[in-house]
């Protein structure tokens, strides 16, 4: 499936929600998150590979994140890892993306099915 | 770690929207390093060396893009960024006659004047020389403290040198505006009076200690940019040790 990267209207918040969810699970550096993301989604959604690092700093300025640099493999790294403020913003950000989803896929599952199928 | 002639565009374009240099040299640190891995596992694909690098390069985005996209996200996530004009054209506004109330009032509880048995025939020399001393550092010395202290604000959140500047410029208009004078004793009617007013005049030494202190605040930050640029390549041994 090409990449959504284009789709900028339906990205908007995206990358926060995902960047969140993969760092709930483990602490990870930029060029893993970006891997990560391109993996799990089927390289359904490719981050700006670049980009990510503005939307972490952010995320880190905002004391969602913190970050530490680690070496691992003889190579050093700064590696991110979400704290107390930013696990309450996933949880934040998912109730939210869910609530959308729901509400969007009402809408295109019954009143709009026919139109989809013709 | 060999950084390539993008990475140095990222660098001398947030360099030029003025972006402080510590976080200009992490990104590029981190650009570097993600550059670094992504070369490799396109080399253990089977790319060539030149694939490889024409393909990272893309991935990771076009710098004018890259350095955009850093600064704005990093400006927005502050109050400052996302509130330029209350924070830096507002402000010092307000700031001004604040400062120069608590100065004063500051001033006039030093000098007594607070006092229920304050009288002005009873006031003596010294407690008059520290109540000019204060209308002084009003005129001259708040609106460059106002102007400094949000340009280093402004440095710090990402606004950009032109809204660094702009507080300066604001309380400095606002300064020739606005004025507090102390009548010198002696003079019949008003001796002693100290009058808070509006009315246009030009103070040179106000003037050239405002400009002195942002130029200098500017000096000092490309001073220590240029710093942080030697000691992070250095640090990522792009550098050798003698910086040469």
């Amino acid at each position: 499936m090409a990449s959504n990267r284009k789709d900028l209207s339906f990205m908007n918040g995206v990358p926060e929600l995902l960047i969140l969810r993969l760092l709930a699970s483990r602490e990870m550096y930029g060029y893993e998150l970006v891997s990560e993301i391109a993996r799990s989604t089927d390289n359904v959604i490719e981050l700006g590979e670049g980009c990510v690092y503005p939307i972490l700093h952010a995320m880190e300025k905002n004391k969602l994140l913190v970050c530490r640099r680690m070496e691992k493999d003889g190579r050093s790294r700064l590696y991110y890892r979400l704290n107390e403020r930013g696990k309450s913003r996933l949880l934040e950000v998912t109730l939210n993306w869910q609530r959308i989803t729901q509400a969007i896929g009402g809408v295109l599952g019954a009143k709009y099915a026919g139109i989809i199928q013709t | 770690m060999q950084a390539s002639s993008r990475l140095e565009s990222v660098r001398k374009l947030l360099q030029r929207r003025g972006a402080p240099g510590a976080y200009i040299e992490r990104f590029a640190r981190e650009l570097a390093e993600h550059r670094e891995d992504l070369m490799r596992d396109l080399l253990r694909e089977g790319m060539t060396p030149t694939q490889a690098e024409t393909e990272a390069d893309r991935r990771i985005g076009e710098p004018a893009e890259l350095a955009n996209e850093a600064f704005e996200k990093m400006r927005r996530a502050s109050f400052v960024g996302r509130h330029r004009v209350f924070s830096l054209i507002v402000m010092p506004i307000l700031l001004l006659p604040l400062s120069w109330f608590l100065l004063l009032g500051v001033a006039a509880w030093g000098a007594g004047m607070l006092s229920p048995t304050y009288r002005l025939t009873s006031i003596n020399a010294s407690s008059l020389a520290w109540i000019y001393i204060a209308v002084e550092i009003c005129r001259n010395v708040v609106p460059a403290l106002i102007g400094a202290s949000l340009y280093l604000l402004a440095r710090r959140k990402f606004c950009g040198r032109v809204w660094s500047f702009l507080p300066g410029l604001v309380a400095w208009l606002a300064s020739s505006i606005l004025f507090v004078h102390i009548y010198p004793v002696g003079l019949s009617g008003a001796m002693g009076r100290m009058v808070i007013g509006v009315a246009w005049h030009f103070d040179l030494v106000k003037t050239v200690l405002l400009v002195g202190i942002l130029v200098l605040l500017e000096v000092m930050r490309k001073w220590t940019d240029g710093f942080s640029y030697w000691h992070c390549r250095r640090e990522a041994g792009v550098m050798p040790a003698n910086g040469s």
